[in-house]
């Protein structure tokens, strides 16, 4: 007779197939945080269908697989791959595991604190420790991360300090059934800003999950350019962004999920701070079999915040996508003006979209608005660029491209968005073969 | 002397099998106008429609003959890059392309069916300055998306400013008058009047005889219940203006 698994059960036995380590940090602080989150973790069933936040994407067959965290030492030759030109700071992780040897620090600069978590942890133990978990959200994924995360870096831009160097951060996935964990964290201090990207490279990697964490603290009047390139191929990618803003700080993050077997993004700000900007913006194109599960959350917990959202979707046959978006506004924010919209084309009608715009309203004077949109490919604007001798194939790449241009003209700077948009022609390119 | 267009016993229907156009005959030679009028659902942007290749039509007998080729056999595509232009009734908005990208792509697409290469970016350029200039279309509108958040009356305009860049052979022209006030009007016909070569055609599908006045027809043809059902001169239309389609549906019956 099979045993009928109880949740904690089910917890354990995925934790137990995984031969993780738990995070040897020595500190004590940091060790109750994850003591708590490892309480938590056990507490709590493996995500499934019947839970609200897992209705729609399919995540059940990546939870049966076996992974191991598996610490490569393989010398990778970056230089062959486009993405590890980006910015003259790149920091490389390999499975979870941040690589001091591939990484490149060419440009530093006073006031710019970049480094492995492992280190910083012996040199700023308090500030580390006191800071750890603050922005994290619950649930599966991200207590995973807090109790078994492999390592990652420590990111500090010092008070009045604008970092004038782009950072990058490359996740690069190898070999077979890995399972990846960075956990990074970023403050920023009063009126510093940084200028960050993340992106993702797969090499012969199949059947691997990665869950990465990383925790943001926006100082009074910082501010982030957060640019988040997804780009795998085959696996499935679990992504947290906990973003807690101060007074005046603003924040501008820009998510392109361009494919993967699943991607899941849980991206939360917490604003605490008054008159705080939040700009969350997403595009997706997930192909066919794929799913691209974006969950957002954004937390008005203060006076006069400004917050924009807009994702758009793209759905090919057979893909699946999932648009959560979540809108609080505590009874003190007051003059929140809150703007969400997500708009989605179905390219055919085996794709199917799950929107769910979500507005939590308790102070009396805000302006909060949203809306959702899923429809048809655009047959008359298609016919009309054909009309003028505009290829077909060619006329539904410049429309697809024009409706994904406007999450892309958010990104401020030029040099990222041609990035960005280097990587989506790449895309299409596949798509279309 | 050969003609443009031969269109010869002309049937679609819609997708669920009404038909709409019951065999129409028509013969367009170079240098020629032509306006094709009558009523509300007598057909008229059916046969714009079809000539230009939507798919919400089906031919279902008949051919049409422009060139010496069979235009139902080609895409709607290479229909444009042969030289047949269609002014939309209803010119689509597409937000997040501009007009100029718009209009240079269509230009060497075009260019490449011919197999020249593509235009040089300051005879590009040149040729906008000079074209926009005819229908008198702002600078702005030209790098804004096309047709976003443009009036009736601009979207016109720019209809015909496409229309002179990619210099077609036949224009069919679906209501371009329809909503526009009489300084647009001017303007528009003052576009196709200044297109017009001893080469190149145009069909004019209008509901109303005011247009008329300012682009002088060869052959005014009316469109009833899916066919031809008279032809004439200019002063056909100015009859029609005056007695209305109720004399013209009389006269037809009793014929």
């Amino acid at each position: 007779m099979e045993a009928v698994l109880s949740p904690e059960n089910n917890v354990q036995g995925f934790i137990n197939d995984l031969q993780l380590v738990e995070s040897d940090h020595a500190n004590k602080t940091l060790r109750q945080k994850m003591e708590f989150a490892k309480e938590d973790l056990f507490n709590n069933p493996l995500p499934h269908r019947k839970a609200e936040s897992w209705k729609y994407s399919k995540i059940a067959p990546w939870l049966k697989k076996k992974y191991s965290a598996f610490r490569s030492n393989e010398t990778i030759d970056l230089k062959q791959f486009k993405s590890s030109t980006l910015a003259s700071n790149l920091l490389v992780f390999v499975n979870g595991f941040y690589r001091d040897d591939l990484s490149v620090l060419n440009k530093q600069q006073d006031g710019v604190i970049i480094q492995n978590m492992t280190e910083a942890i012996d040199l700023f133990p308090n500030e580390i420790a006191s800071h750890f978990g603050e922005a994290t959200q619950k649930g599966f994924f991200a207590n995973l991360n807090t109790v078994y995360h492999s390592n990652g870096v420590f990111i500090k831009v010092k008070e009045n300090v604008i970092s004038e160097n782009l950072l990058h951060i490359l996740h690069i996935q190898t070999g077979e059934s890995n399972i990846a964990q960075s956990r990074n964290m970023v403050i920023l201090e009063k009126n510093s800003q940084l200028d960050l990207v993340e992106s993702q490279l797969e090499l012969n990697a199949s059947n691997c999950i990665s869950n990465h964490v990383s925790e943001y603290f926006i100082g009074e009047n910082a501010s982030l350019n957060y640019t988040l390139i997804q780009n795998g191929s085959d696996n499935a990618m679990i992504h947290s962004n906990h973003f807690v803003q101060e007074d005046f700080s603003k924040i501008n993050s820009n998510v392109f999920s361009l494919q993967n077997a699943l991607i899941r993004n849980n991206h939360y700000a917490k604003i605490i701070g008054k008159d705080c900007e939040t700009r969350m913006n997403g595009s997706f194109m997930p192909g066919k079999n794929e799913q691209t599960d974006n969950r957002t959350m954004l937390d008005h917990q203060n006076v006069r915040g400004f917050s924009e959202e807009v994702y758009k979707g793209i759905l090919f046959e057979k893909s699946n996508a999932v648009f959560n978006g979540k809108i609080f506004v505590d009874q003190i924010a007051q003059q929140t003006n809150a703007y969400l919209n997500n708009s989605n084309i179905l390219m055919d009608d085996s794709a199917r979209m799950q929107s769910k715009p979500e507005l939590e309203i308790y102070a009396d004077d805000v302006k909060c608005s949203h809306g959702s949109a899923t429809g048809d490919f655009d047959t008359e604007a298609l016919f009309y660029l054909q009309a003028r001798g505009i290829g077909i194939d060619n006329a539904r790449n410049m429309l697809i491209h024009a409706f994904m241009d406007e999450v892309l003209m958010k990104v401020d700077s030029e040099d990222i968005r041609q990035v960005v948009k280097g990587y989506l022609d790449d895309r299409m390119d596949r798509l279309n073969a | 002397m050969e003609s443009i267009i031969k269109i010869k016993n002309l049937h679609a229907s819609l997708s669920n099998g009404t038909e709409i156009l019951k065999g129409v005959n028509l013969e367009v030679k170079p240098g020629e106008i032509h306006a094709i009028m009558g009523p509300n659902g007598s057909g008229k942007s059916t046969l714009a429609s079809v000539l230009a290749g939507r798919e919400d039509y089906i031919v279902t007998e008949g051919e049409v003959i422009y060139k010496g080729i069979d235009l139902l056999e080609l895409s709607p595509e290479d229909r444009a890059r042969e030289g047949v232009f269609l002014a939309f009734q209803y010119p689509v908005e597409i937000p997040g392309v501009s007009n100029i990208n718009f209009l240079k792509t269509a230009i060497n697409e075009q260019r490449a069916y011919r197999g020249e290469g593509p235009i040089a970016a300051k005879d590009f350029l040149q040729m906008v300055s000079e074209k926009s200039k005819l229908v008198e279309l702002d600078n702005k509108l030209k790098n804004r998306s096309v047709n976003e958040g443009f009036s009736g009356g601009e979207k016109k305009r720019n209809e015909i400013f496409q229309m002179a860049m990619l210099e077609p052979t036949l224009s069919i022209l679906d209501e371009t008058d329809s909503g526009l006030d009489i300084d647009a009007l001017r303007i528009v016909a003052h576009g196709v009047n200044t297109l017009k070569t001893p080469e190149n055609a145009s069909i004019l599908v209008t509901h109303y005889q005011r247009l008329l006045d300012y682009i002088v027809p060869d052959v005014v043809h009316v469109l009833w219940n899916g066919k031809i059902v008279k032809s004439g001169p200019k002063e056909l239309a100015l009859e029609l203006e005056d007695k209305g389609y109720d004399w013209l549906k009389k006269e037809v019956i009793t014929d």
